[in-house]
């Protein structure tokens, strides 16, 4: 957070970091940038929908963090704009009553992912090998949820992470998923702790053109604040969009080197347009 | 004092047709197909329940995909669930609101107070009565300080009024139209503190000082605040737990056009 505060008078603003439940005091600020888990059910959100109501210009803004929030709504937005996803069935609650695992797996192939539509770092997101995997994850995902996202299992070594501001990118990584895992958080066969995704910053200009194509057509169809696109290469070669993050992580030393200048020009963008009722 | 109920605990399941996948149908609003649609009149949702991630919010969020204007609009839906955004937004709009901070210690609850879970009015909310209890309570409506909760300031009664579209058999149906303008919650149950009526001081007809008192004494011995009504927070409530005057009054509510 710090070298955004230090950052922001070389471009002319001032910052500071409040605490989330300060509400009282957003009316004194132009902009507003949150930093923290964003919860829909939470201070976050509230922070968010006031400093909209007051006509900052706020990242997250409010819509895109409930859109985010929800994978089955960003992949209703993204089959619309015709983005690549990974083939996916969005199970509801009739879906589920009525549910045809043979026909599933004839669809998506085995084994298929099973993505609960909140939840971050690749939590709540499984794979069924069978169907009474199927079943088991459906029936534990259902409890928080009445619309479960059905994927094909797309491997890779690498995801791909596109950060995106107002439309245009921000950085690039390639996320290293931890050998003997499929997530990026994950616990490696034969280990008993999760391990995180090992971070390889890509400069911009590096990145292959479909992947920013198709990072940039993602975010286009959802919004115009700060996104975290994630893709992967399928077998095939095609690029395909796993998710679309709002809040995506950009720590010093992760995705932007530690000093890096474009923490104050993040804040600088953010301030003269970044998006605002 | 009044419990809030907690609507996820209430037995009994809804009519299948409005828990269903397909869009909650209604007999004056009818689901919107699946091409885009222009010109249509919005899409009212009756389910009651708009709970994040549950049928009902998928069938705004369904509708917004689909180019109709849902009621509520899903932002509308998760503002009103949210006891903080739901009150900051609330008074932003110029509806008068309960006091309240955000409890972040114990220390920070004064009774009398509410205890509400920013997570959702009716979650469970928690009346501390007295400095011993209140923190096993803000333990619990914090779920040991994890979850955020309001602290609301109990200076009134709390009373509730049932909204129909806009309207309530209630002398308040300001606040019905404001709330319904506000969140777009097409049936719900309000909730609201109701702070007495305060009496004006009578002036002293043995008190020399001011002669022009004594002159309108018997106006000022009638005059008071009236009662303020401080909006709290609402409940939305299914179609098919209106009475059978309510039902008569939606259709005739929902004939006139639906203007915000």
């Amino acid at each position: 957070m710090q070298a955004y505060v230090r950052q922001a008078p070389d471009h002319g603003h001032t910052a500071e970091v409040i605490d989330v439940a300060d509400f009282h005091r957003l009316p004194e600020f132009d902009a507003a940038f949150l930093r923290l888990d964003t919860a829909v059910l939470g201070l976050p959100f509230a922070a968010s929908r006031y400093a909209w109501k007051l006509g900052l210009r706020v990242v997250d803004d409010p819509k895109s963090m409930l859109t985010c929030m929800n994978k089955a709504h960003v992949q209703g937005i993204l089959e619309r704009a015709g983005v690549p996803t990974p083939e996916t069935v969005l199970l509801t609650r009739a879906g589920r009553e009525t549910l045809d695992a043979a026909s599933l797996f004839a669809e998506l192939g085995s084994p298929i992912v099973v993505k609960a539509p909140s939840g971050a770092f690749s939590s709540a997101v499984e794979k069924a090998h069978d169907e009474a995997e199927l079943k088991e994850l459906v029936r534990r995902f259902a409890l928080q949820s009445d619309v479960i996202l059905l994927q094909r299992f797309t491997p890779s070594t690498f995801d791909w992470r596109v950060g995106v501001l107002c439309g245009d990118p921000l950085f690039a990584a390639r996320y290293h998923i931890p050998k003997g895992a499929w997530r990026v958080h994950d616990t490696p066969e034969g280990e008993s702790r999760k391990q995180w995704a090992k971070i390889e910053r890509v400069p911009l200009g590096k990145v292959p053109d479909a992947v920013m194509r198709t990072a940039l057509a993602a975010t286009q169809a959802v919004g115009n604040s700060l996104y975290g696109v994630d893709l992967k290469q399928t077998e095939d070669g095609r690029i395909v969009v796993i998710e679309v993050n709002d809040n995506p992580n950009i720590d010093p030393g992760g995705e932007l080197p530690k000093d890096s200048p474009m923490f104050g020009q993040i804040l600088d963008r953010i301030a003269r347009e970044g998006p605002r009722a | 004092m009044e419990r809030l109920p907690s609507r996820r605990k209430r037995k009994g399941e809804p009519p299948s047709s409005e828990t269903s996948d397909a869009l909650p149908p209604s007999a004056s609003h009818p689901a919107p197909a699946a091409e885009p649609l222009h010109g249509v009149r919005p899409f009212i949702n009756l389910c009651g329940d708009y709970r994040f991630l549950r049928a009902g919010y998928w069938a705004l969020v369904d509708a917004e995909l689909n180019g109709v204007e849902p009621s509520p609009a899903p932002v509308q839906a998760v503002t009103a669930q949210n006891a903080a955004a739901c009150l900051l937004v609330a008074r932003h709009n110029g509806i008068e609101t309960v006091e309240w901070k955000v409890a972040r210690r114990p220390e920070d609850v004064e009774p009398p107070c509410l205890l509400v879970p920013v997570a959702g009015l009716t979650e469970k909310a928690y009346e501390v009565k007295s400095a011993r209890s209140r923190i096993h309570q803000w333990r619990s409506a914090t779920q040991n300080g994890t979850r955020a909760a309001l602290a609301v300031k109990l200076n009134g009664e709390l009373r509730s009024m049932r909204m129909v579209v806009g309207v309530a058999a209630h002398d308040d149906y300001h606040l019905a139209w404001d709330v319904w303008r506000t969140f777009g919650i097409p049936l719900c149950e309000i909730w609201f503190l109701e702070t007495p009526a305060i009496a004006a001081k009578p002036a002293n007809p043995l008190d020399p000082a001011d002669p022009a008192d004594r002159a309108d004494s018997a106006v000022q011995d009638s005059d008071e605040v009236p009662p303020k009504r401080l909006f709290l927070g609402m409940d939305p409530l299914p179609l098919h737990e209106l009475s059978e005057r309510e039902l008569r009054l939606y259709e005739e509510v929902s004939q006139r056009p639906m203007s915000r």
